[in-house]
C-alpha cells in the first residue's frame, strides 16, 4: 500500500529546505547580532564607521533578514495566488493567516504606537530644563566649594613656602631639611605670623626639588602610602612658567587636593616646590562624583537624544516586524497544518471515489487532525477488506453463476438433444420451456414459443384434450398422470408416451405443470417387425412342412391316377393336381420369402465398392430388362464401405425390383451415389419413371406384408428396411420428387 | 600594477596642496587645530614631515581643523575625546605594497566639570594623564606630534623609495551607561577619520630626499 503525505515529494523537500534556511538563517541573525553587539561593545578607540568587520557582519545581518523577510513574503504571495487559484483549502489558509495577521497586528501596532509614545514621553521628562538647571547648580556648587578649597589650599601654599623660603632657604637657594623639621614640629600653631596655618589647615606636605623629587614630607593621610606622585610635565610647568598648580587625586577613602607653588630663594630663583594638599573625605568627595557624573551623564545623554531615540525606534520597529513577520510565518505553518491534512482527505476522498483503495494518507502528530487522518486511514482499510470480500464474493458469485450457466446451458443442450419431448407450462398456463424435439412435434421453433398460452400452440381437439387431462391431474392430487397419444403430423401418425407432472415448489405451492412425452412410434415399428418377424418365422415354420407332402402326394397323384380318368375327368383331375401343385409351390415360395424375413442372419462387414455393386446388380437385369433404361451415375472418388454384399445387394435388388414392378410398359431406372462429405454419408438414389407411391400408402411403405401390387408379399421393403437398419443406416422416400418415386438408402461412413 | 589608491590619495594631496597653500597666505597659525570658520571644515592631516635622528626616523605633523563648537560640546558634556593617529611607513612592491612599520598614537581629551581643568591622556590602557587649565593648554599636547620615531634607519634600504602615511579618527568615547548603546553608537554618526596624508621620500645614506610635502 503507498503512503500518501498529501503533498508532492518536490513540494516536501522544498518545504523542508525552506524550514532549514529559516532555521539557519533565524540562528546567523542571532548569532550575528551577538558578535555585532560584541564588536560594537569592544570597539575600542575606533570609529563604527571605519569599522569593516562590523559593517560586513551587519550586511550579512540584514541579508539573512532579507532573506527571512523573502521567504515569508513569498509565502505570503503564493497564499495569494492559491487562492486566486482556487486551490482546495487555500480560502481557509488565507483566512486563518489573515485572522493571524489581523489578531497579531492589531497589539503589535497598538503596542508599537503607545511604546512610540511612552519613549516621547519618557524622554521629554528625561531631558526636562529643571533637571538640567538642578544638575547645573549642583555643578555651580561643586566647582564652588572644589574652588573654594582650591583656593584656601594655593594660599596656605604660598604662605607656607614664604615661611619656608625666608627661614630654610640660604644664599645659594639650597633646601635646609633640618630647618624644615624643626619649622614643622608638633606645635598647634606653626607660626605665631600665620596663626591660620595649624595641622588641622593640611594633611600633606612635600617638598620637592627641581628635578621633582620629594625631598621632605609629613602626611597625615587616612593611608599608608604616600601621595600619588605628581606628573612631571606638570612640575615641570610650575618650574617653568611659574604658574601655581592645583591638582586634585583620587586616593583611599577620598580625594587629596593639592597646591604646588614654588619656593623661591634670595634672588627670586625657584629653590624648589611645595606641594600642600588637604584631603577631601569621601563624605565630600563622593557626592561631589556623583554630581559630576550626573551632570556628565546627562549631558551626554542630551548629546545621544537623537541617536538614542533612533535606536529606540528602530529597535521597536525590529522588534513589531519581527513579532509580525513570525505571527504570519506561525499562521502559515499552522493554516498549513489544517488545511493540508484536510486537503490530503479530500484528495484522498476523491481518489476512494475513483475506486483506489490502495494507499494511506501519513498522520503526524496526537492532535484531532492527525486523528482524523488514522481514522480515514482505518476506514480505508476497512473499505479495501470489504471490497476485497466484495470481490471474493463477487468472484465466487460468478464462479458459481457460471458454473450454473454452464450446467443450464448443457441442461439445455441435453433438453434440446434428447429425443424426448419435453414442455414446462407455468400456473398461468403460458409455456417456460419447450424443447427442440417438442417443438418439432407442433411443428413450432422452440424460441417462438416460450411465453405463448398452451392453447395457442394446440388445436381444439388437443386443447379440449389438454384441458381433461389437467383437471384429471389437478383433481387426482397424485400430481403424475401419464397418457398414451396417437398424434397426426404432417400425415404421419406418431404414437406418444406422455407424462404430466405437476411442478411444486419446496413449499409444495404449484408452479404449474411439466409435460414429458417419448415418441413410441419407432419403438413401436421395431416391437412390430419383430413380432411380424415371429409371426413369419411360425409360419414358415408350421406351413413349409406340411407343403411337400402336399405338392409329393397331388403329383402322385397325378402320376398314378390320371390315366384313371379320361375325358373331361381327366383334365378336371390334372387340373386339380396341377393347382395343388401349383399352389403348393406358391405357398413354398411365400414361405421361403417369410423364412428369409424371419430369419435376416447378421451381417458380415467387408470393405464393399458401392459403385461396382450398384454395376454388378444393373448388370443382372440388362438381358432381361423388359424395356427399363438403367441410367448410373457415381462420383470419381467413393469410399469403400463396410458392408454385407450380398445383404446389401439383395436391399437394392428389392428397391430395383419394386422399380420395375410399377413400369410394365418399360422406363427408366436412374440410380445416384452421392457422397456427403460433410455429413459422412454416402447415399444411394434409386429413381423410377412409374406412377410413384400413393400418399396414403407413403406410411406404410416399409412395413411388413404391406403391398401396393398385386401378387406382393409384401416383404420387400421390410427386408431393404431391416437389412439397412442392421447396417447402421435407412432407407426411405424422397419426398415430392417428380412423377417417379426415389428410395434413398443412406449409408454411414466410418473412419475405419 | 597600478595602485588606484594611491593615485586617488595623490590626487587628494594636490588639491590639498592648493588648499593649504592658500590657507597659508589667510592663517598666520599654520598648525592650528580650532576651526573657527563658520562652515564646516573637514580635519586634515598637515605639516607632515620628516626628520632623521639617532638613527631613526622621526615624523612631525599636526592635525587641524579637528575641533570645532560641535566637539567643544561633547566635552563640556564631559563625554571624552579620543584621537587616534594611524602612522605607517611602506615601500611599493611587486603586487603590494610592504609595510615597514605601523604604529598608532592615542590622545584622549577629558573636561572634569567640577575641577574646570582638562585632562589629556596619552595611550591606550592605563595612560599617562596631564591636567591643563584650558583648552590652549591641551591643542598642543592633542594636535601637534612632533619627533614620533616611526622607524629605525636600519630597517631602511639605501636609494629605495618610500611612503610615509597619517591618517586620524577623532571619535568621543562615553562610558555612560547608554540603552543599547552598541545601536547607539551605530546610530550616532560622530566620527571622523581623515584622509591618509602622505609623504614620500628616497632613502640614502647621506640622508633623506623627500619627494612630496
Amino acid at each position: 500500500m503507498k503512503s500518501v503525505s498529501g503533498i508532492k515529494e518536490q513540494e516536501s523537500l522544498r518545504r523542508r529546505r525552506e524550514r532549514i534556511i529559516m532555521a539557519v538563517a533565524g540562528f546567523l541573525v542571532t548569532l550575528f547580532c551577538i558578535i555585532e553587539y560584541h564588536l560594537i561593545s569592544k570597539a575600542g578607540p575606533l570609529p563604527v564607521g571605519s569599522n569593516i568587520l562590523i559593517f560586513t557582519v551587519i550586511n550579512i545581518n540584514i541579508l539573512l533578514m532579507l532573506t527571512l523577510c523573502f521567504l515569508v513574503i513569498r509565502n505570503i504571495v503564493k497564499l495569494i495566488f492559491e487562492d486566486r487559484g482556487h486551490m482546495l483549502g487555500a480560502r481557509l489558509r488565507t483566512k486563518i493567516v489573515a485572522a493571524f495577521i489581523f489578531l497579531s497586528l492589531l497589539p503589535t501596532m497598538l503596542l508599537f504606537f503607545v511604546s512610540l509614545y511612552f519613549l516621547q514621553t519618557s524622554l521629554g521628562y528625561w531631558f526636562d530644563s529643571k533637571v538640567a538647571s538642578a544638575l547645573e547648580s549642583a555643578v555651580i556648587l561643586g566647582q564652588g566649594y572644589y574652588d573654594e578649597q582650591g583656593n584656601a589650599i594655593k594660599k596656605n601654599a604660598h604662605d607656607l613656602a614664604k615661611i619656608v623660603s625666608r627661614k630654610c632657604v640660604n644664599n645659594e637657594s639650597d633646601m635646609n631639611i633640618s630647618c624644615l623639621e624643626s619649622l614643622f614640629s608638633d606645635s598647634e600653631i606653626f607660626f605665631s605670623e600665620k596663626k591660620e596655618l595649624t595641622k588641622n589647615s593640611f594633611n600633606s606636605l612635600e617638598i620637592l626639588n627641581k628635578r621633582g623629587e620629594v625631598i621632605w614630607s609629613i602626611t597625615r593621610l587616612p593611608m599608608l602610602q604616600p601621595p600619588p606622585p605628581l606628573d612631571k610635565e606638570e612640575l615641570k610647568a610650575v618650574l617653568g612658567d611659574r604658574q601655581d598648580k592645583i591638582r586634585g587625586s583620587a586616593i583611599e577613602n577620598g580625594e587629596l587636593i593639592r597646591a604646588v607653588v614654588a619656593v623661591r630663594g634670595v634672588k627670586g630663583e625657584v629653590a624648589a616646590l611645595l606641594v600642600l594638599g588637604r584631603f577631601l573625605p569621601q563624605n565630600i568627595s563622593v557626592p561631589l562624583d556623583e554630581v559630576r557624573k550626573g551632570y556628565e551623564e546627562y549631558y551626554q545623554f542630551l548629546l545621544f537624544q537623537d541617536p538614542i531615540k533612533t535606536t529606540l525606534v528602530v529597535t521597536l520597529f525590529l522588534i513589531t516586524m519581527l513579532i509580525i513577520f513570525v505571527a504570519i510565518w506561525f499562521g502559515i505553518r499552522l493554516a498549513r497544518g489544517i488545511t493540508e491534512p484536510v486537503q490530503m482527505l479530500a484528495d484522498a476522498t476523491y481518489r476512494i471515489a475513483q475506486g483506489d483503495l490502495d494507499f494511506s494518507l501519513e498522520a503526524h502528530g496526537k492532535d484531532e487532525l492527525s486523528g482524523l487522518v488514522r481514522a480515514f486511514n482505518t476506514m480505508t482499510r476497512d473499505l479495501k477488506e470489504a471490497r476485497g470480500m466484495a470481490e471474493d464474493a463477487s468472484r465466487d458469485l460468478r464462479k458459481s453463476y457460471r458454473e450454473i450457466e454452464h450446467s443450464r446451458a448443457y441442461m439445455e443442450i441435453l433438453l434440446q438433444s434428447i429425443t424426448t419431448g419435453v414442455i414446462s407450462i407455468d400456473i398461468k398456463g403460458n409455456v417456460t420451456t419447450m424443447n427442440r424435439f417438442a417443438a418439432g412435434l407442433l411443428d413450432r421453433k422452440s424460441e417462438d414459443t416460450i411465453g405463448l398460452h398452451y392453447s395457442v400452440l394446440l388445436d381444439q381437439r388437443q386443447a379440449g384434450e389438454f384441458e381433461a387431462i389437467r383437471k384429471e391431474l389437478s383433481e387426482s392430487g397424485k400430481g403424475v398422470l401419464q397418457r398414451h397419444i396417437i398424434m397426426e403430423r404432417n400425415g404421419k401418425k406418431l404414437s406418444l408416451l406422455v407424462n404430466f407432472a405437476v411442478l411444486k415448489d419446496q413449499d409444495e405451492r404449484p408452479l404449474g405443470v411439466i409435460i414429458v412425452f417419448d415418441d413410441l412410434t419407432e419403438i413401436e415399428k421395431v416391437q412390430r417387425m419383430a413380432a411380424w418377424r415371429e409371426v413369419a418365422r411360425r409360419i414358415a415354420h408350421e406351413v413349409k412342412n406340411p407343403l411337400t407332402p402336399i405338392k409329393l402326394s397331388a403329383q402322385r397323384l397325378n402320376k398314378k391316377y390320371r390315366e384313371k380318368f379320361s375325358g373331361q375327368e381327366q383334365a378336371v383331375f390334372v387340373r386339380c393336381t396341377e393347382t395343388i401343385i401349383g399352389q403348393a409351390e406358391e405357398l413354398k415360395r411365400l414361405v421361403d420369402e417369410f423364412s428369409r424375413f424371419a430369419r435376416t442372419p447378421a451381417p458380415r462387414l467387408q470393405p464393399v465398392d458401392l459403385t461396382e455393386m450398384v454395376r454388378s446388380v444393373i448388370s443382372i437385369y440388362m438381358d432381361n430388362s423388359q424395356g427399363i433404361l438403367f441410367q448410373f451415375e457415381s462420383p470419381p472418388a467413393c469410399p469403400r464401405l463396410n458392408l454385407d454384399p450380398d445383404q446389401i445387394k439383395r436391399a437394392i435388388i428389392n428397391i430395383v425390383d419394386n422399380a420395375m414392378s410399377v413400369m410394365p410398359n418399360g422406363g427408366t431406372i436412374t440410380m445416384k451415389i452421392l457422397n456427403d462429405a460433410i455429413h459422412k454419408k454416402i447415399r444411394l438414389a434409386v429413381t423410377d419413371t412409374g406412377p410413384g407411391i400413393k400418399e396414403s400408402e407413403k406410411n406404410r411403405l416399409f412395413e411388413p406384408y404391406f403391398s401396393g401390387k398385386a401378387g406382393g408379399t409384401g416383404l420387400g421393403l421390410a427386408i431393404t428396411n431391416s437389412i439397412m437398419a442392421d447396417h447402421e443406416g435407412k432407407v426411405y422416400l424422397e419426398k415430392d420428387k417428380g412423377p417417379g418415386a426415389t428410395f434413398i438408402m443412406e449409408f454411414q461412413v466410418k473412419e475405419d | 600594477m597600478i595602485n588606484f589608491q594611491h593615485v586617488r590619495i595623490r590626487i587628494y594631496q594636490l588639491c590639498f596642496c592648493a588648499c593649504y597653500a592658500f590657507a597659508l597666505n589667510l592663517a598666520p597659525d599654520h598648525c592650528s587645530a580650532v576651526d573657527t570658520s563658520t562652515t564646516a571644515v573637514e580635519p586634515v592631516i598637515s605639516d607632515l614631515s620628516l626628520q632623521v635622528s639617532q638613527n631613526k626616523l622621526n615624523v612631525d605633523f599636526c592635525l587641524i581643523n579637528a575641533y570645532d563648537s560641535e566637539v567643544e560640546k561633547i566635552l563640556k558634556s564631559g563625554a571624552p575625546l579620543q584621537i587616534v593617529y594611524e602612522i605607517k611607513c611602506k615601500t611599493d612592491g611587486f603586487l603590494w605594497d610592504h609595510e615597514i612599520s605601523s604604529k598608532q598614537l592615542v590622545r584622549n581629551l577629558y573636561f572634569d566639570v567640577i575641577k574646570g581643568h582638562y585632562q589629556v591622556g596619552f595611550g591606550f590602557s592605563t595612560p599617562r594623564i596631564i591636567n591643563v587649565k584650558d583648552f590652549s593648554e591641551a591643542a598642543p599636547l592633542l594636535f601637534n606630534i612632533t619627533n614620533t620615531s616611526l622607524t629605525s634607519l636600519d630597517m631602511l634600504k639605501d636609494g629605495r623609495d618610500y611612503t610615509v602615511m597619517v591618517q586620524a579618527t577623532i571619535s568621543r568615547v562615553s562610558d555612560i551607561p547608554l540603552p543599547f548603546k552598541p545601536l547607539v553608537s551605530i546610530f550616532s554618526s560622530w566620527g571622523i577619520t581623515t584622509d591618509w596624508n602622505e609623504i614620500s621620500f628616497r632613502y640614502k645614506r647621506t640622508g633623506i630626499i623627500t619627494k612630496t610635502p
